[in-house]
Formats: C-alpha cells, sequence, structure tokens
C-alpha cells in the first residue's frame, strides 16, 4: 500500500493523529479515500513507540496482505484478521486449546457473546487479566463485523482495565457505513457507537477524499447510496477526466479482447504505475488475466491476479505497490485497495447479477473509488450499462466507442 | 516550565563566542526560532527552518503556524498561541540556528544546514517528538542533534509578537538578546520558490548518482551565472538547468516546451494533482508564444506536442528506445516522460522501470518532478543523502536571496581501481557526485604491478597510477595508450609506459637510458629522456599488443618495474657517491 507520509496528513487527519486519545474506546468514520487506513497504520505506529501494543485488525485476507507493503509506516505492528486473530487470541488467552465459539456451528462467524462471558470470567483476577490483555486493537472495515463483537471488547476491556491490566486494554476502530460488504452480518455506525459505550470526544470523522482526483470523486458520488458516514468532501486535487468505453459485444470474446489491448497499451506507456483490472464475475476476471499475460509477458510488466477458487492464485503472493504491475481482481475482493489506476471491466454485469438497484449502485461507488489518478469503465453496449449510467452526467466523463 | 527566568546570558554568550568562529564563514552566533513541534517537523522534511505556507494546497493547511522567538514581556497567551497556531495539541519547540550575518531577520526561512539543535522543554516532549513523528519517514533526524533544555521555554511564557509573523532574536557577542527585525509579511511565495528551486535540483542531480553520461553534464552545471530573474524565478532556474543537461544541437529549439511546462507547474496548479492532458493545453500556447506560425521551430515545437497528445491519449505506442539520450532531443524527451511520469515515488523507480532511460533524459524529467514537488514532498529515497539534502536547500536559498553563488565541479579517483567520480559542489559541500566506470584496462594494470612488488595508486586528484619510492626520492607513473609503429601501421598496439621523476641530473638520466637501451633486446623496453616544465625525466615504455592476454601484460610490467629498479639504482649510486664526494 502506497502510504502517505505524515508531512501529507491534512489538518483533520492530523487532529485525529494527534488528538484521538491513545487509551479507551475510539471510531474513526469517514467515506472512500479518506484515510481511515492510513490513519489506523500511522496510529498503530505511534501506538507502538508508546508501547501500547497495537495490533491491525483487517477484512480480510486481500486486505490484509495489501497492507503488509506500507512502507516504513509500523513495520513491526502486527496485521491480521479477524478470523485469525480471536483464534489465537482465544486459544493463547482463553481456553488454551480448541476453537472459539461459533454461531449456529458456521466457521467464520464467531459467538460473541459466549466469547465474552469465557474472557470476562478469565479476567476476574489480575493473572487473568493480564492473559486477554490484546494491547491496542485497531480494526478496519469496522462496519463489516457485526456489533456483539464491540460489545465483547468492550465488556472485557472494562474488566481487564479495572483489575490493572497493563498497557491498558484499548480499541480503535474506523468505518463506512456505505461500504458493508455482507447485509445482515455487519453494524451501522449507531450501533458501533453504542456498543464501544463512545463519548463525543472519542469519535471522530473524516469527510475529505485524498484518494482520488476530483474528476473521479463526482463520478463515483453519482453512485453514492446517502447512509450517515456521508460522501466525502471532494478532493481539490485535479486529474484526468474518467473515461467510459462503450464496446459492442458481438461476443465475449471480443469484448474481452478490445479491453485487454486497451489495458495492455496502458500499461506499456505507463510503467510506472500500478493499475488494477477489476472484474464483476470471475469468469471474466480468470479470462482478462489470461490475456493481459500473454500480452505483457514478455515487456516486464507483471500481471497477478486472486481467487479463492484457485490455489494458485493466493491472495499471499499478491504484490501490491508495485510499479508496473496489472492487478486483475474481482469485485468482491477490490474494497479497501487502490491503484493509480483502475479499469472496471462490465460492472453492466452488477445490474445483471440480479442485485437491487442499491447493491448495485453501493457496490459501484466502491469501485469507482478505487483509483488515484485514472479510471476507466469499460461497458458493453446494453440494457444494463445503460442502466447503471443514466444517472450518470455526461459532462463529468469522456465517452468513446472501442 | 519550571524556571520562570529566561536563557541566562552567560549561557547564551559562551554560545556565541563558540560561534564566533563561524562568523569568519558568513554566519552570525546563535539565534534561536521557536515554534510548533509540527512545523519543526515539516521544516526538518522540508530542509528549511520556518514556516510552511500554501494557499490551496490542501495538504499544508495545517502548517498556518509560524515560528517564534522574541523576548517581549507583553501578553504570554497570545505568543503561545501563535506558535501553537491555533493548534490544539503538541508542543513548541526551539531550534538553535546560526544566523547569516547579511540581513538575517529579513529572510523568512533559513536553511536547515544553519541549525545546531533542536530543544525540547522535557525529555517527555522529545520522546514524543520521536514517536510522534516517527511516521514521517523522510525527517533526517540526525542532521540536528535533539537536547533537553527547560530553561529555554522558560522565556515562551514572555514571548509575545504582535502578529503571527515569524521572527527571529539575535544573540549578539555580548549574549544579549536582540530583536534585529521581524518579519511582517508571510512569506509564501518565497518559500515555496526555494522548496521547488532545491527540490528540482536534488530530485534531477539525484540520477548522476546511478551513472551513465552524467559526469559530462555535471560539469556543464559549473561556473555559471546564477544572476536571479525578476520573474518565474524557479521556472527559468529549472530550464537553464535542463537546457545544459541536454548539451545537444537542439536545446535551445526544445526549450521553450520545458520551460512552458515548468512555468505552469510553478504556478501550483498542479501541485495537488496532475492531468498531463491539462497541463499541455495550458502549456503549448505558451511555448510556441512569439514565433512565427510558419517559422522551422514552431513547426518543430508543434510536431512534438502533436506527437505527445497522440501519446497521452493512447492513439501510439512510444517507439522502442524513445527515453535514450540518443536520436532526438533529451530535453523533449524528458519534458514527455515526466508527463506521463509525474510524480516522486513513480520518479524513483523510472530508470529501473525503463532500462533504456538515458541519464540527460532522466535528469530532465527530475528538474519538473522535483519542481512540481517542492522538496518538502520528495521522498526519503531522494533526501537519504543527507548532505546533498541540505546543500541544495542552501543553494537555492542563497540564490534566491540574491547572492551569489556558484557551483564547482571536481573530478576525483578512486585510489585503488581508478574509478572516476564527478563532483559538484556548493560551498565546499557535496551536491551531487556522479560515478563513471572503471576503466578496467587500467584497473588491470594496477592490480598487475601490485603482483609485481610496486604498490601503484591512483592519484585522488589527477587520477595518475604511481608509486612514490620514499628511499630514492623517485615518482614513477604508470600509463597505458593506444600507439601504432610506423613499420607497421595496420597493427594496434598498447604502449607501457612509466616515467620515472627524480632529483637526478639531466646526465644520469642520460646514463640510465644508455644502461637500459643497452639491454632492451632482452627486456624489450626502450627508454628516452624527457622534458617537462624544463625538469628532465626518464620514459620507458614497452609495446603490446592490443588483444593483450593477461600473461603477456604481465611480462611487460615485469620488464619495465625491472628497469626502474634499473634505473633508480643508477640514480642511488649517483647520488650516494655524490653525497661522499660532499662528505
Amino acid at each position: 500500500m502506497r502510504f502517505p507520509k505524515l508531512t501529507e496528513l491534512d489538518k483533520d487527519q492530523n487532529e485525529i493523529y494527534n488528538g484521538a486519545p491513545p487509551e479507551g474506546t475510539v471510531l474513526i468514520i469517514g467515506p472512500p479515500g479518506t484515510g481511515k487506513t492510513v490513519i489506523a497504520f500511522h496510529r498503530a505506529q505511534m501506538l507502538s513507540r508508546l508501547k501500547r501494543n497495537p495490533r491491525v485488525i483487517m477484512y480480510n485476507k486481500v486486505l490484509s496482505q495489501y497492507t503488509s507493503s506500507r512502507g516504513s509506516v509500523a513495520p513491526d505492528v502486527e496485521v491480521q484478521t479477524l478470523h485469525k486473530w480471536a483464534y489465537d487470541w482465544w486459544k493463547r488467552s482463553i481456553r488454551g486449546s480448541g476453537d472459539p465459539p461459533c454461531v449456529d456451528g458456521a466457521r467464520f462467524d464467531h459467538d460473541w457473546s459466549a466469547i465474552q462471558d469465557a474472557a470476562i470470567k478469565k479476567s476476574i483476577d489480575s493473572a487473568g487479566a493480564k492473559l486477554v490483555n490484546w494491547g491496542h486493537l485497531i480494526i478496519d472495515e469496522g462496519q463489516d463485523f457485526p456489533p456483539s463483537l464491540y460489545a465483547c471488547l468492550t465488556n472485557v476491556m472494562t474488566v481487564a482495565n479495572a483489575k490493572g491490566s497493563l498497557p491498558k486494554l484499548a480499541v480503535t476502530v474506523l468505518a463506512d457505513e456505505n461500504q458493508r460488504l455482507r447485509p445482515g452480518r455487519n453494524s451501522n455506525i449507531e450501533e458501533i457507537r453504542q456498543n464501544l459505550l463512545l463519548g463525543p470526544e472519542n469519535f471522530f470523522h473524516l469527510k475529505k477524499n485524498y484518494r482520488s482526483t476530483k474528476q473521479i470523486a463526482e463520478f463515483a458520488s453519482c453512485f453514492y447510496v446517502g447512509l450517515r458516514s456521508g460522501k466525502p468532501i471532494a478532493p481539490s486535487s485535479i486529474g484526468e477526466l474518467p473515461v467510459v468505453s462503450w464496446i459492442e459485444r458481438d461476443t465475449e470474446g471480443k469484448f474481452l479482447d478490445a479491453c485487454a489491448t486497451k489495458i495492455a497499451r496502458y500499461a506499456d506507456i505507463r510503467r510506472t504505475e500500478e493499475i488494477g483490472v477489476l472484474t464483476v464475475r470471475d469468469k471474466v476476471r480468470s479470462s482478462i488475466f489470461n490475456r493481459l499475460n500473454a500480452k505483457l509477458d514478455e515487456k516486464n510488466i507483471k500481471v497477478q491476479s486472486y481467487s479463492s477458487k484457485d490455489e494458485e492464485l493466493k491472495a499471499t503472493n499478491l504484490e501490491f505497490d508495485l510499479p508496473g504491475s496489472v492487478t486483475v481482481i474481482n469485485s468482491a475482493s477490490a474494497k479497501g485497495l487502490e491503484f493509480d489506476t483502475v479499469f472496471l471491466i462490465d460492472p453492466g454485469a452488477l445490474v445483471s447479477n440480479g442485485s437491487g438497484d442499491l447493491e448495485a449502485k453501493m457496490a459501484m461507488y466502491v469501485l469507482c473509488s478505487r483509483p488515484r489518478r485514472f479510471l476507466n469503465v469499460m461497458l458493453v453496449e446494453d440494457a444494463n450499462s445503460k442502466k447503471l449510467m443514466k444517472d450518470v452526467s455526461k459532462a463529468i466523463y469522456e465517452e468513446e466507442n472501442l | 516550565m519550571t524556571d520562570p527566568k529566561p536563557p541566562s546570558a552567560k549561557r547564551i554568550g559562551s554560545r556565541g563566542q563558540r560561534s564566533a568562529k563561524v562568523e569568519k564563514t558568513g554566519l552570525a552566533p546563535l539565534g534561536y526560532i521557536a515554534m510548533h513541534e509540527i512545523n519543526a517537523a515539516m521544516c526538518m522534511a522540508g530542509g528549511i527552518i520556518g514556516p510552511r505556507f500554501e494557499d490551496g494546497a490542501a495538504r499544508d493547511h495545517h502548517f498556518s503556524a509560524c515560528g517564534l522567538v522574541i523576548e517581549d514581556h507583553s501578553s504570554s497567551k497570545e505568543a503561545l498561541s501563535a506558535a501553537f497556531g491555533g493548534l490544539r495539541y503538541g508542543e513548541v519547540v526551539i531550534f538553535e540556528v546560526l544566523m547569516p550575518v547579511q540581513g538575517p531577520c529579513t529572510l523568512p526561512s533559513l536553511p536547515l544546514l544553519y541549525a545546531k539543535r533542536l530543544v525540547f522543554r522535557t525529555t517527555d516532549a522529545k520522546e514524543q517528538f520521536l514517536a510522534r513523528f516517527s511516521g514521517f519517514g523522510d525527517i533526517p533526524l540526525m542532521v540536528v542533534p535533539l537536547a533537553v533544555a527547560p530553561e529555554f521555554f522558560s522565556g515562551i511564557a514572555n514571548l509575545a509578537l504582535p502578529d503571527i509573523s515569524p521572527a527571529i532574536v539575535k544573540v549578539d557577542l555580548a549574549g544579549t538578546l536582540n530583536i534585529e527585525a521581524s518579519v511582517t509579511t508571510t512569506p509564501t511565495s518565497l518559500m515555496r520558490t526555494i522548496d521547488r528551486c532545491a527540490g528540482s535540483l536534488l530530485a534531477a542531480l539525484g540520477t548522476t548518482r546511478l551513472g551513465g553520461h552524467a559526469g559530462d553534464i555535471l560539469k556543464g552545471f559549473a561556473d555559471l551565472d546564477f544572476s536571479v530573474p525578476e520573474e518565474q524565478a524557479a521556472s527559468c532556474f529549472a530550464t537553464k538547468f535542463a537546457v545544459i543537461a541536454d548539451g545537444g544541437p537542439e536545446a535551445n529549439l526544445f526549450a521553450p516546451i520545458f520551460g512552458s511546462v515548468a512555468t505552469v507547474l510553478c504556478s501550483g496548479l498542479m501541485d495537488a494533482g496532475f492531468s498531463a492532458s491539462e497541463l499541455q493545453k495550458l502549456a503549448q500556447p505558451e511555448s510556441t508564444k512569439g514565433l512565427e506560425a510558419e517559422s522551422k521551430n514552431f513547426k518543430a515545437i508543434e510536431s512534438m506536442w502533436s506527437f505527445t497528445k497522440d501519446v497521452l491519449s493512447l492513439r501510439r505506442d512510444v517507439p522502442e528506445g524513445a527515453w535514450s539520450d540518443i536520436g532526438g532531443s533529451p530535453l523533449a524527451r524528458g519534458t514527455l516522460f515526466f508527463l506521463l511520469n509525474p510524480e516522486p515515488e513513480q520518479f524513483q523507480v523510472a530508470r529501473i522501470r525503463n532500462p533504456n532511460l538515458g541519464p540527460r533524459v532522466h535528469l530532465i524529467a527530475g528538474l519538473l518532478v522535483g519542481l512540481r514537488a517542492g522538496l518538502t514532498r520528495l521522498g526519503k529515497e531522494t533526501k537519504e543523502d543527507t548532505e546533498a539534502f541540505l546543500t541544495a536547500t542552501a543553494f537555492a536559498h542563497t540564490w534566491l536571496s540574491k547572492n551569489d553563488v556558484s557551483l564547482e565541479y571536481v573530478r576525483n579517483w578512486d585510489p585503488n581501481d581508478g574509478t572516476p567520480v564527478h563532483n559538484l559542489r556548493f560551498n565546499g559541500r557535496q551536491l551531487a557526485s556522479a560515478t563513471m566506470p572503471t576503466d578496467s584496462r587500467l584497473a588491470k594494470l594496477a592490480a598487475i604491478i601490485r603482483a609485481a612488488g610496486v604498490d601503484v595508486r591512483f592519484s585522488h586528484e589527477s587520477g595518475a597510477l604511481s608509486f612514490r619510492f620514499e628511499d630514492e626520492k623517485a615518482l614513477v607513473t604508470f600509463s597505458l595508450s593506444d600507439a601504432a609503429l610506423s613499420i607497421y601501421p595496420r597493427i594496434h598496439l598498447l604502449e607501457l609506459i612509466a616515467t620515472v621523476e627524480s632529483k637526478s641530473a639531466k646526465r644520469d638520466i642520460e646514463n640510465c637510458v644508455e644502461v637500459i637501451n643497452f639491454g632492451k633486446s632482452k627486456l624489450g623496453i626502450s627508454a628516452s629522456l624527457e622534458n617537462t616544465s624544463n625538469r628532465p625525466y626518464l620514459r620507458l615504455s614497452a609495446y603490446i599488443a592490443n588483444d593483450i592476454e593477461d600473461a603477456d601484460l604481465t611480462a611487460a610490467v615485469a620488464a619495465v618495474v625491472k628497469s626502474v629498479r634499473q634505473a633508480l639504482d643508477v640514480f642511488s649510486i649517483k647520488a650516494k657517491r655524490a653525497k661522499k664526494t660532499l662528505e
């Protein structure tokens, strides 16, 4: 991940960096590109220097891998998925063996109430409180975890801290409810806030988009659905207008060829950029990946991909922040990531996938917020694509027919 | 604030005396600048002490606080508030600096080069600073020692300014504080211009470390007239460097392209974002201003812009080798390369990702990258050469302060393998260097001579391969040169030459020549008497086939070394006889 230096943080970000207390619970909300993950790691670095034993929790393996290359920011701070952390914590601090309890036997949905009971029981004496001490937990993409997690953390923290466990247990959550991935299994801001027992002094709001250019932000905002963490304040930085390429789909192969040809030419000319190619369907991801590999293999440009279904395309093999690379990834794994340039392939499929309008727009909002400098949406000329683009003013993008 | 007294005169006076030595080089005794710790960190990151303002540059809004140190017994609250710049968190720190003698207080900023210490109120504040700013990554913390001196802050309660503009208190040699002047205007433009110029210089000259033909480029920068233009100082500064770096016949033809892009960048329009197509639209008409529409120059520039537009819009590929220095104007190519790679982090990997990128094209693109980013935003990699980082700032600062500046070019050689290093210096400090490829033939020769028992070294100043025989008081210098014999004009040979300089008389050298030439058939060495500056010396030489094998060279070296020793023996015997006669 390309991390801004402290010198590049803005006033709002600096106020959080400097003003958020190192103890207790802190909630930071903000729309895409406002620097939540950046703040998470700069905060982790500071907490590490203050010996608060910070640990960053990411939503999935791709994000975890993504933040593993973060320059010199918090290099020693451990990054884990919630599942991994919960497993380790349970085993090391609470029970010593076995898996943490899960809801109805589901492997990835922990029963946080049961975990909480066990942890509090353990924390009643000071030796146990020392054992459950997780230091300072920094949870990114906090909207994608259930409210019961926050209740558990707050209650265990209260008991363990009362027993004098040092450093004091603390939690920082960074969230955006407009980017929820799993309807029904996540939290809105109010739920997080209530469960963390937050006072107003520990609640921070990032509003300004630092990732994208004004032109990209304006384009993405056409898909904003309007929840509490809000639409970011448009960035002042200028950039190229997004490009919308309409491509006739005589056959799927011709469509993908046209997309791959353009992407390959761009990658060849801009050899210092990190390019993301986002697809909606896994089959398209696979086809584009193969085509780009064939075109760019001899040009010293790395083409990589991730699929949970493919053993050879592991998240841990992905190299982020790699100039002269093309990462082909499915939209479900794209949240939280950013690239210099993003080619978004056939997002009309979001509509044809049977998602509701709201979900399709929310997904489009997330995907269009990924690029730092340039966005190229590559659309099949069909009714779904036209439906998706109907609310977007032609004045804010350039149109081309490939 | 444990001690209410201001810094003691005795303490400050003693520091002033210590720094009196420095005064000779143009710097006055110590002065103090207090500022909010964020500003301090920012100044360190930028190489400049002083506040930093950038209207409209979103990322820098929080740097609206100013540095101040002043002794004034009026309201302390306002002073602290000013130093904090309205920020509710953090600490005030104090820079201890050496002030330039001439008009220091009219200068809104000083290069970090002049900073002596960064002083904190408490150890805890120092630790907090280190923790808080560990994420900066590009703060060269080692360039300014950090110290804890609570007494420095005792005066802060009494420090105040009528406004929040930066002001400086000087400490004279008697150890008393004097408010020499205060600056009443915000130094926005000058600060940014220094930042841009120094950034441009540092990013561009940093490329010379990668070698190539960079040594020749550095040579061109020496002894230039760096007078400051009234307008567009930074843009003119960069264009001047770009034309020199290009060094080709078309440099002046395409200079308006570079200049117009530089002018747009210096306007700040592309500071917070970048659009190559927008930049092209703004720069293109600017670049042909004053040219006749049908003129050759106009057409050449328009044609270059047309190509640029095609590349930017993906209508055409960039031809193979388009980024090399050969076969086109490095200045035009460097400008296009910048348009495609405008960010400092892209620039860092440019040479790796584009192996054909020529040193001149790279350097010219670097001028534009640095001009846009400014020193502050350049990455750690560019600033890791602390000396160059601080010297670039000092150079830009001195130049923009309308002082005479000139760069000095020096060439050195590595004593062991003769690798030439080209250096560009300002005020005796290293600004840039370029290490050129080692001459493998000479390096091999040196190794063989050493193996023959003569511990030769390359002269650091001249690159000559020589050894001084202390007993005989003789300097022997070895070299290789291409040669051809008149009787075999088509056969290329190498001539191994050894010159023996001693205090021997001409007659003794003549005798020596006779002795050596007498044995020529055995050793293949010819000797002659030569003269330099009316001083006679012995020249020994042997011819070797040009496609020499190590064994041939080794044999030739052994023969030459033997002849050298023979000559030195002759000189020695003569010298001893002469001494004996005198006795």
